[in-house]
């Protein structure tokens, strides 16, 4: 059985200095691309991407609704009643119990 | 190519610092790049009036600092035979035996693919797309194709080097008007006389390691007249940003006062003697001070652009 043959202390301090280098490196870029994704996250929601279109949205300073897809009409476009951002009010709340 | 590359048998083992890696990247090239890029970004930005957020500017541009120093890496994996042959590039850090060929590639590899994947996150397709053409450019088009074959190579393989400003511009926008690719243009066009300066000093050592060179293969006379020709293609592009609005006062000044001592180095050497076989070292020494005073001319050229919309002193010259 060939035994393995030590590495000088010089070669060893090489790999330990490398080592160091490669773990910042990957360190940083873990850190860069979740800096990115967080980046990323935070302007699409402050433009308030979704995938339904907002079609009263009270933000718009003139009141314009945005322009459709041809074909498509608002009730397409708006997002399902368990989506919409301010439940309908026509369920009457349920009575406390005296 | 493999046998070459092996550090001399009586040269002292020794082991590889953080700096050989750093040489690895061509860190004084790499300077130019990112420079370049930032001067696209800041005209993209101060054109068309588009913000990048300002961390995720720094990010593209440390994406085209990784990018560069890919592409440095794949050249210098390539390139580790020739560099053994000629004295200047010797001491680089694979002929020199502190880094091994497999680590130069696996290292150019792995950064070509992170710096696109972070340009891609950091801003858009576009500016990836370009990055990742850049790196194929400089490290296969150039290194592997052009280099060895055609005494043209640093003429088409400029244009490796002419995309940092394009990139930004990308990363910007999201697209590349024609504004973006005049700042290419000036880079192609002050490659040849900046490369062929040097050439003239080391066309020794590229006959040597067998790289046709133009001086090499044409002689020193043949590139002094192409040198003062470029020259001037050169001073008439760096003009033209003026014509279109990108470039006000201040950089239209610059490209002026610059372009005229760019040309007169030119005319210098042109009548000099320089890189052929009866040339004094007056004739040399003035094919070095065209060298050092190219390398200048671009920093202050970008420089005046990013002055321009960073400070901002941009003051059109032609009111439309």
């Amino acid at each position: 059985m060939v035994k393995p043959v030590p590495p000088v202390s010089e070669e060893m301090r090489a790999r330990k200095r490398r080592n160091l280098w490669l773990g910042l490196a990957l360190g940083g870029f873990v850190v860069l691309v979740g800096l990115t994704t967080a980046i990323r996250l935070a302007d699409a929601n402050e433009g308030n991407v979704s995938f339904y279109y907002n079609t009263d949205d009270s933000r718009q300073a003139d009141g314009a609704k945005p322009e459709l897809p041809p074909g498509m009409t608002p009730d397409q476009a708006a997002p399902p009643p368990n989506l919409a951002a301010e439940p309908p009010a026509s369920e009457p709340e349920e009575a406390a119990p005296q | 190519m493999t046998d070459q590359t092996a550090p001399s048998e009586g040269a002292q083992k020794r082991y590889a610092t953080a700096n050989d890696y750093v040489q690895l990247m061509k860190p004084r090239i790499m300077m130019l790049v990112v420079f370049t890029a930032v001067a696209g970004l800041v005209a993209a930005t101060g054109v068309t009036g588009h913000a990048m957020n300002p961390v995720m500017a720094a990010i593209a541009v440390l994406a085209v600092a990784l990018g560069s120093g890919a592409a440095g890496a794949i050249n210098m994996w390539y390139d580790s035979d020739i560099d053994l042959i000629m004295t200047r590039t010797s001491t680089r850090p694979i002929p020199s035996g502190a880094v091994p060929r497999e680590e130069a590639i696996a290292m150019g590899l792995i950064m070509s693919g992170v710096s696109v994947m972070l340009m891609w996150l950091a801003s858009n397709w576009l500016a990836a797309a370009l990055l990742a053409f850049s790196i194929f450019y400089y490290g296969v088009i150039y290194t592997m194709w052009l280099k060895r074959s055609t005494p043209q190579n640093i003429v088409i393989g400029g244009g490796a080097g002419a995309f940092p400003p394009v990139i930004g511009w990308a990363a910007v926008t999201g697209n590349v008007p024609l504004d973006a690719w005049i700042l290419f243009a000036i880079i192609f066009f002050w490659t040849p006389p900046h490369f062929w300066a040097l050439s003239l000093l080391a066309h020794g050592e590229y006959e040597k390691a067998g790289i046709p060179m133009l001086p090499v293969t044409h002689g020193a006379r043949a590139t002094r007249i192409q040198m003062l020709a470029y020259t001037l293609v050169l001073v008439a592009v760096s003009l033209t940003p003026v014509l279109t609005g990108l470039g006000g006062w201040l950089y239209g000044g610059v490209a002026i006062l610059l372009g005229a001592v760019f040309l007169w180095h030119s005319v210098k050497v042109w009548q000099s003697n320089a890189g052929g076989p009866d040339a004094t070292g007056a004739d040399q020494k003035g094919a070095r001070n065209m060298f050092l005073f190219s390398i200048l001319y671009l920093f202050a050229l970008f420089a005046a652009l990013i002055a321009e919309y960073a400070l901002p002193l941009h003051f059109p010259v032609i009111v439309s």
